[in-house]
């Protein structure tokens, strides 16, 4: 009962201090005005996760992105019809924004198929899209650990012909962390270039 | 963007889906039966181990058909994924009714190609329905994020 109750203290200490329950009147507050990705209310509060990156190293993923916006996406390189548009989308819009923007912005994609995506071949898949963009990986204890503290589902295996054509379903959904450390808005698939054109430099500004 | 001449009508050929190069993006259209193919194109695969196609089937006819099989020359295998990229053995067209493989919901998924579909070119796709019969389409090739 001590070790539950102990858990609990800390629990609501992390979501205190994530500003996940109550901190209803938040010094900065968020603009919606214009934005074309969909509003989530309550907003959802920045993961707390370290995977590791493309380089092998460990990446503390608010460290990481404190004070930029960070979209993160959960998909996986044999996916070949919802991530590769959001990637392709998001790179091909991102070269047409200002460098003010790009550098304010950080596209962070965690693969839903370790087995699968070494670190190497994150990295290969990636630079097909944008040599920035962030690519993680790790055992799927702290894959769910990551993924469960958001509404992002847990991934689907779904057997192919064979061991290794399975495939995996996965949220469509890429989520927009501005500087407040929360997600006001998320960007669902059939999200435009268009969109993203117009929010990515709204959100850089909140 | 260039844009090349169309003739809108070279577009619509019985049993062969042809890639009218046209204003963006390119689309394949074509016939087999009471079953009309259009706005048919597959992606450029980022990886050689898996990519995707699209069309939609529409069916003129009184009686329901299903899509059972596609299949590709360029590719080892296919299959049939739901939005969720769960899979799906055939896919039926209802009588009146149409079959919508699109971006984001169903589509056909290719695995491990032989060689690498470059946008431009096209994707030979035979599809086998259990009523009406095979047709092979010609689907054009874009690249992801063309708009």
């Amino acid at each position: 009962m001590r070790t539950v109750l102990r858990g609990f203290a800390a629990l609501l200490t992390v979501s205190i201090l994530s500003g996940a329950a109550c901190k209803p009147a938040a010094p900065r507050t968020f603009n919606p005005e214009g934005l074309a990705g969909p509003k989530i209310d309550p907003p959802i509060p920045k993961p707390d996760f370290i995977l590791t990156d493309t380089d092998g190293k460990p990446f503390n993923f608010r460290k990481e992105t404190e004070g930029k916006v960070a979209l993160l996406f959960f998909g996986y390189t044999h996916c070949p019809d919802i991530c590769p548009v959001h990637l392709a989308n998001i790179a091909a819009v991102l070269k047409k924004l200002s460098p003010e923007v790009n550098n304010a912005v950080r596209m962070v994609f965690v693969t839903t198929d370790p087995r699968r995506d070494s670190p190497e071949v994150i990295r290969a898949y990636l630079d097909k899209f944008d040599a920035r963009f962030i690519g993680l990986h790790g055992d799927s204890l702290a894959l769910r650990g990551a993924m469960r503290q958001l509404p992002v589902g847990t991934p689907i295996i779904e057997p192919g012909a064979n061991d290794s054509t399975y495939t995996i379903g996965h949220s469509a959904m890429v989520l927009a962390f501005t500087r407040d450390n929360l997600a006001h808005v998320v960007y669902p698939f059939g999200i435009r270039q268009q969109d993203w054109a117009r929010d990515l430099p709204l959100l850089t500004e909140q | 963007m260039r844009r090349r001449r169309v003739h809108p009508r070279s577009c619509l050929v019985a049993g062969i889906l042809l890639a009218c190069g046209s204003p963006p993006p390119p689309a394949a259209a074509g016939a087999l039966g009471e079953l009309r193919f259009s706005e048919g194109f597959a992606y450029e695969p980022i990886i050689q181990a898996s990519g995707a196609a699209y069309l939609r089937i529409e069916n003129r006819g009184a009686l329901p058909d299903t899509l059972l099989e596609a299949s590709s020359p360029a590719a080892r295998g296919a299959m049939f994924h739901g939005g969720a990229m769960a899979h799906l053995m055939v896919l039926p067209i209802p009588a009146g009714g149409e079959l919508r493989l699109e971006p984001g919901g169903t589509h056909i998924m290719f695995e491990e190609f032989n060689a690498m579909p470059q946008a431009g070119d096209s994707l030979a796709v035979t599809l086998r329905f259990a009523r009406a019969g095979s047709v092979t389409l010609e689907l054009p090739i874009r690249k992801y994020g063309t708009p």
